[in-house]
């Protein structure tokens, strides 16, 4: 079982908002460790390995959580510069925002998301349990 | 004359439209947490906390229907997605199946003009409009003995007029325009919407350069118009 082999990183600017997400994200069984940065910059400090994040080793990472309204660089942009880069394009990215915006959704897929996860108000436990599951078959089928 | 200014409109809209948007984001936290109260601290909750955390939950419900309705009623002044060439009567189709899975429709009988037109469109913005315009008669229908809702049609030289019309409680003249404005709840009966169906119906009509009305008299019935404008190749065929 390859279930703790990458890991993962979590871009949200809310708290509250990270805090269910990596909770949720354990309690549906993902046993990965999980890195989360608050900012669209400190997505692209993590990312290149810079920083504050000198000692991160980015080629163990296997999946990215990203919100889209975030401080300093949004999640479009982030995302852009995510499918752009060599060494991060194949890197699977998970929209997960409160926005609705059809143009969010096109813009998302356009730039290569792999997946566009709505936060929604009603099931938004749910559709992170279901991330969880995603999770799960990435880390399996390494 | 009067004139709007557009710039404003449109600046109104997006804020409306970034506000709703931000409010759903502390909401999401809010029901996420009571769910997490209510799933793994049950047992440390008597009857009045799980009480507190049901009418949390009821009241968070209620704020994102609100925000839901601020948005779409945001986005129909804003976005246009492409238009289509739309079957009516398969759209009318849907939308009563629809309806009737949302409410005790059994009784009502719903007469639909065999040769309604196909009309270039948004489907999703029609679907609204006709969606609101139904339902608004099957709420307002009363105790009828006969309700029954009729949806018909009428070609003109540059638009097709559709009509919806019901027998049931029908609404005061100095109703008309009250109707029409965003959260104005005029008839007495209680129904499950915020009051922003036939505001949201108005704009997405406008915006797509019809017109919208009513005919209604108190006690026997009312009839909702609205107008598609023929596109510029469709008038070349005719």
């Amino acid at each position: 079982m390859k279930s703790n082999t990458f890991n993962i990183l979590l871009v949200e600017d809310d708290p509250d908002h990270a805090h269910l997400i990596m909770r949720e994200l354990k309690k549906s069984g993902v046993t990965n460790n999980i890195d989360w940065v608050e900012d669209g910059s400190d997505a692209l400090d993590y990312l290149q390995g810079v920083g504050r994040f000198e000692d991160i080793v980015t080629s163990s990472l296997g999946l990215i959580l990203l919100d889209i309204k975030l401080p300093k660089l949004n999640g479009l942009e982030v995302l852009e510069w995510i499918k752009k880069n060599n060494d991060t394009k194949n890197i699977p990215v998970v929209m997960l925002t409160t926005s609705s915006d059809i143009k969010d959704i096109e813009k998302s897929y356009t730039l290569g998301a792999n997946l566009y996860v709505e936060k929604s108000v009603e099931n938004f436990v749910k559709r992170i349990k279901n991330i969880g599951l995603y999770c799960q078959y990435l880390s399996n089928s390494e | 004359m009067k004139r709007e200014d557009p710039t404003t409109n449109d600046d109104l809209e997006r804020v409306i439209y970034t506000i709703s948007h931000d409010m759903r984001s502390p909401l999401t936290a809010i029901q996420g947490m009571t769910q997490i109260l209510k799933e793994d601290y049950k047992d440390l909750l008597d009857e009045n906390g799980s009480y507190y955390i049901e009418r949390i939950n009821a009241n968070v419900d209620k704020m994102e229907s609100l925000i839901n309705d601020l948005l779409k009623l945001s986005r129909a002044g804003r976005i246009t997605a492409p238009k289509e060439r739309i079957d009516v009567q398969v759209l009318l189709n849907r939308i009563i199946e629809d309806i009737s899975k949302e409410e005790d429709v059994s009784k009502i009988r719903f007469v639909v003009d065999p040769n309604l037109p196909s009309v270039v469109y948004d489907r999703l913005a029609l679907q609204e409009v006709f969606y609101n315009i139904i339902l608004n008669a099957v709420t307002f229908m009363g105790d009828q003995k006969e309700p029954k809702v009729e949806i018909c049609h009428k070609n003109h030289e540059n638009h097709t007029e559709f009509f919806v019309s019901d027998n049931g409680i029908g609404i005061d003249n100095e109703n008309f325009d009250k109707i029409f404005k965003v959260f104005e709840r005029v008839r007495d009966i209680d129904s499950k919407g915020n009051g922003i169906g036939l505001p949201l119906s108005k704009k997405i009509i406008e915006h797509h350069g019809g017109k919208i009305w009513v005919e209604s008299k108190k006690g026997i019935g009312t009839k909702f118009f609205f107008t598609i404008p023929y596109l510029e190749a469709e008038l070349s065929e005719i």
